[in-house]
């Protein structure tokens, strides 16, 4: 019998972990919004990838097979990480506005008041158009790709991302102009 | 394969989209002013939500795989001395465990960091905080009847807002400062019994006559001196023109009647709208977090189906909603400046809830922090 293209080698397959690593949290992060979870996952994903090894045969990406039990994980964990929700910190855009750390309270009480309130504008979303939009917006999947990993029609996941996209940007026009009236004082 | 239009969308925003594709596209926003709104809401999208997404701690040696061939069990056989035996020292050995073993009164704080902690007060989903506004401040003291007659209030909107918090109907007198009549009225018409007793099932309103004809006498037709009624929507309940004091009192007595309490058969007296009133008032200046939150708990608890109930709650929705943002600030600290830095917000802004159950949260989820160093996994009881 044919060895399996992932081998049976736990050198080989730490090597593999090494390099995939990064790229799996990041996306177990993003759908589950806390470290935590993503810690947890992350190890359940690759403890599933070693058991099931030989039901990979080589055929498309074995960062896109990763990639599917890795959401697959996640959705079988989704009972158990709903009773624990926290939010991405997102601070790029924070830190293009500051030259460097905050040292004074009220920069850091503007800093922490668009943190709360972007993360909340993603998290409030549906949980339906917030798992298409994360994989859109940070994995950068096309539609199609989002259509295959979620079992969706394209319809159906652009239809979301619509939606998500005008939810967002809703929120985030009051949340600019709070924004500019608490930087002001 | 035709890209869906959100990608087109996207890749436009990121510059990605070149050539003829892009040109197509550029025109497509000419003509198509959905897809232009798309195009800029995805922008502003796409700007504020850059992602810096934490490295991950896991090492390969924590991963649960186990590459070792499998051990065969064999199952001896255990004598039965072998058994008495082991069950004896079981017996002797746990009363002394738990005998020395410290108690600890929160079995919580022994939980390895990764377990979370439940919250009792404090919600993880965000709180509705209803929009009521304040009773106005004339509730806690208004009695129609004064000593020697009655009691007008001439600020519009709070008569209109004590109107519908004490169920009654509106009695709009029209007058001109220093008029004789008015004058009249005052001495000896409104010091009448008969009218008094009538103007306890009315908020009585003083407004100036030329006021009065622009707006609630407006194309209607009337003789001066002139009393209107309004219902609970503002709808005209009846006209009392004169001065004649049976006239004024039946008449008042007559459209009280007419207009029926919103709930229930009988108003309040103003004794209870007053005693309310002024308990939600000492409520919402008390600075002691637990006393204020028990104050606001009984009102609640007392007209729950009133305003004074109403404005319970919602104050109550917003302690709670403020609580959770001190929460969630100090898990956007944590994140972004570390541990110290959120249990310092938590304890700096935490003593607003001091004694109350959302301190109580505060404090535990401040205790897990500079236990584990890190800001805690939540859940709600």
């Amino acid at each position: 019998m044919a060895a399996p293209p992932l081998g049976n080698d736990r050198e080989r397959f730490r090597r593999l972990f090494l390099e995939l690593r990064g790229e799996v949290y990041r996306f177990l992060y993003r759908l589950a919004g806390n470290a935590h979870d993503a810690e947890d996952l992350l190890q359940e994903t690759f403890a599933r990838l070693w058991h099931k090894r030989d039901q990979y045969r080589g055929d498309g990406s074995l960062a896109g097979y990763v990639r599917k039990i890795a959401y697959r994980t996640f959705l079988n964990a989704r009972t158990r990480l709903h009773r624990v929700r926290a939010s991405l910190p997102i601070v790029g855009e924070l830190e293009d506005r500051y030259d460097g750390p905050a040292d004074d309270a009220q920069s850091r009480d503007c800093r922490a008041f668009l943190l709360r309130h972007v993360q909340n504008a993603v998290r409030s979303l549906p949980e339906s158009w917030r798992q298409p939009f994360v994989l859109f917006r940070y994995e950068n999947m096309s539609c199609r790709e989002i259509a295959e990993l979620m079992g969706l029609t394209n319809k159906a996941v652009e239809m979301r991302l619509r939606k998500a996209t005008h939810s967002i940007a809703a929120q985030l026009a009051s949340l600019r102009a709070e924004y500019d009236d608490r930087a002001a004082r | 394969m035709t890209a869906c239009d959100m990608d087109l969308v996207r890749d436009f925003v990121t510059g990605e989209l070149e050539g003829q594709e892009r040109v197509r596209f550029e025109q497509r926003l000419e003509t198509d002013a959905e897809l232009a709104a798309l195009v800029e809401d995805y922008r502003a999208v796409h700007a504020c939500t850059t992602d810096l997404s934490p490295v991950s701690r896991t090492e390969f040696d924590d991963l649960a795989i186990d590459t070792a061939p499998a051990r065969r069990v064999t199952v001896r056989r255990v004598t039965a001395r072998r058994v008495i035996a082991a069950a004896a020292v079981i017996a002797i050995a746990f009363p002394v465990l738990y005998a020395l073993l410290p108690w600890r009164t929160d079995p919580t704080e022994a939980r390895p960091p990764s377990v979370p902690l439940a919250l009792a007060a404090i919600p993880l989903a965000p709180v509705n905080v209803p929009d009521v506004p304040a009773i106005p401040a004339i509730t806690t003291d208004y009695e129609p009847r004064s000593e020697t007659g009655l009691r007008f209030i001439e600020d519009l909107p709070a008569a209109r807002a004590l109107a519908r918090i004490a169920d009654r109907p509106l009695l709009y007198f029209a007058h001109f400062p220093g008029c004789p009549i008015c004058a009249s009225l005052e001495k000896q018409t409104f010091p009448s019994d008969l009218v008094r007793s009538a103007a306890k099932n009315f908020v009585l309103v003083k407004i100036r006559y030329e006021d009065a004809v622009k707006t609630i006498l407006k194309d209607v037709p009337h003789q001066y001196p002139v009393f209107v009624a309004h219902g609970p929507s503002g709808e005209t309940a009846g006209l009392i023109q004169g001065s004649d004091v049976f006239k004024l009192g039946y008449r008042m007595r007559d459209i009280s009647l007419e207009i029926a309490p919103r709930t229930g058969t009988s108003r309040r007296s103003w004794t209870a709208i007053r005693d309310l009133a002024r308990r939600l008032s000492e409520a919402e200046a008390s600075v002691d977090p637990a006393d204020y939150l028990s104050r606001l708990l009984d009102i609640a608890r007392e007209d729950a189906d009133g305003d004074f109930g109403r404005r319970a709650r919602a104050l109550l929705a917003q302690m709670k909603s403020d609580a959770r943002a001190v929460l969630f600030d100090a898990q956007s600290i944590a994140a972004n400046f570390g541990a110290e830095a959120a249990a310092a917000h938590i304890r700096s802004h935490g003593s607003r809830f001091t004694n109350t159950p959302y301190g109580e949260d505060l404090h535990r989820v401040e205790k897990r922090i500079v236990r584990d160093g890190r800001f805690p996994p939540l859940e709600n009881e």
